[in-house]
């Protein structure tokens, strides 16, 4: 069953190593809303794409 | 003329000048309409109306646009289908796939191997193998555990653990699906790699179902390395897991500019496929565990009973006898019916 373990931990190492760069990628909402540059107003965009 | 005079003559014309200008002022500026453009309540009455598809949209400050959606007609049939069709069709699928495999084990049993244990093993998978089976088998009961949730978890988990414990659970299970996916990925990659060749389909295998694959009556069909059912089972884990990762990671990254309609859509498949899916693993696991006599072993030790892999895989354990003798155990080639 080493097999079966060393999938485990690579689950988890990848996981983890998942988690890490994506929070380094990605923008939280709380700085969509609060900061000043997360926030863009575009006045020449006035609507949402329509589906 | 005083100072004081001439204001008494300049007050009343300035009196006379504020009210003439007074109601133009208010008035101005006249070329701005605040609420021209703004969303009239009988055009939001109506995209509420049934059968309507007009979607009322709006400008947002946010970086997401889609968010700017504030009525999207669509969006009450894909409610529908999330709340109600596809926990439904889920249901079916999974309670019946359970229902069958317990009917099965009742009239069937146990498949055991009919000429015993051999006492002699062939290599059935290496370690590679069964690396890559396993990161894909962990990672895939990760994922369907925290998207069961998501589907089934308000009506069954919610009533009983309350909803403190549901939301948090929730939430740590949204991480986890998010994360543990690319696992899941990397195994289907490996095994696709691996084990495609052995899986091209082949007139052999609808022999094989003909003859009811070994499962229903007596005797064992020939097959290959991997049998129909087998390859059934892995093209459904392939393509079945390039769809959800397709649609999986369309809907966390959004890397192309796409609708709301179409994030939709790939909350469907995703929904579907992966119900559909855990269906079919659970056939899966059955038949690799306690559904047949030695079926385990494959991954569990990389190494079967010699007898096994006649009954279930006779054309691969002449191929291997030939070509690779040191793969079963003793190092020499089983002559037929040894």
């Amino acid at each position: 069953m080493k097999a079966f373990l060393a999938a485990v931990l690579a689950v988890i190492g990848i996981s983890v190593g998942a988690s890490i760069v994506l929070e380094k990628l990605q923008r939280s909402s709380e700085t969509a809303y609060t900061s000043p540059t997360g926030a863009r107003i575009d006045p020449h965009h006035s609507d949402a794409p329509k589906s | 003329m005083t100072l004081t005079t001439s204001l008494r003559h300049l007050l009343p014309l300035l009196a006379l000048a504020a009210l003439l200008a007074g109601p133009a002022a208010a008035q101005q500026p006249t070329s701005v309409n605040p609420t021209a453009s703004s969303v009239k309540e009988k055009q939001l009455l109506d995209a509420l109306k049934p059968g309507s598809t007009d979607t009322v949209s709006g400008r947002i400050s946010i970086p997401d646009a889609r968010a700017g959606n504030l009525i999207q007609p669509a969006g009450k049939e894909f409610r529908t289908f999330r709340q109600e069709t596809l926990p439904t069709v889920g249901g079916y699928a999974i309670v019946g796939m359970l229902l069958l495999l317990s009917l099965f084990y009742l009239i069937r049993g146990r498949i055991a191997i009919s000429t015993g244990p051999s006492g002699q093993t062939i290599l059935r998978f290496g370690s590679m193998s069964r690396f890559a089976h396993w990161l894909s088998a962990v990672s895939f009961i990760a994922l369907g555990l925290t998207g069961l949730n998501l589907v089934f978890g308000k009506t069954l988990l919610l009533p009983i653990i309350g909803p403190d414990a549901f939301t948090g659970l929730t939430q740590v299970g949204k991480f986890v699906h998010n994360y543990v996916s690319f696992a899941f990925a990397l195994g289907i990659i490996l095994m696709f790699v691996m084990w495609v060749k052995d899986n091209v389909p082949s007139l052999r295998d609808l022999r094989w179902f003909a003859q009811g694959g070994g499962l229903v009556g007596l005797g064992h069909p020939p097959a290959e390395r991997f049998n129909g059912g087998q390859k059934i089972i892995f093209w459904s884990t392939v393509l079945g897991g390039a769809a959800l990762a397709v649609s999986g990671y369309l809907m966390m990254f959004k890397p192309i500019e796409i609708a709301i309609g179409g994030l939709q859509l790939a909350t469907v498949i995703h929904g579907l496929v992966g119900l559909i899916m855990v269906a079919i693993i659970f056939a899966h696991i059955y038949i690799g565990s306690v559904g047949m006599e030695g079926a385990f072993d494959a991954m569990g030790k990389g190494r079967v009973d010699l007898n096994w892999a006649r009954e279930h895989h006779s054309l691969w354990v002449d191929r291997v006898a030939k070509s690779r003798p040191k793969d079963i155990s003793g190092g020499h080639a089983p002559a037929p019916g040894e």
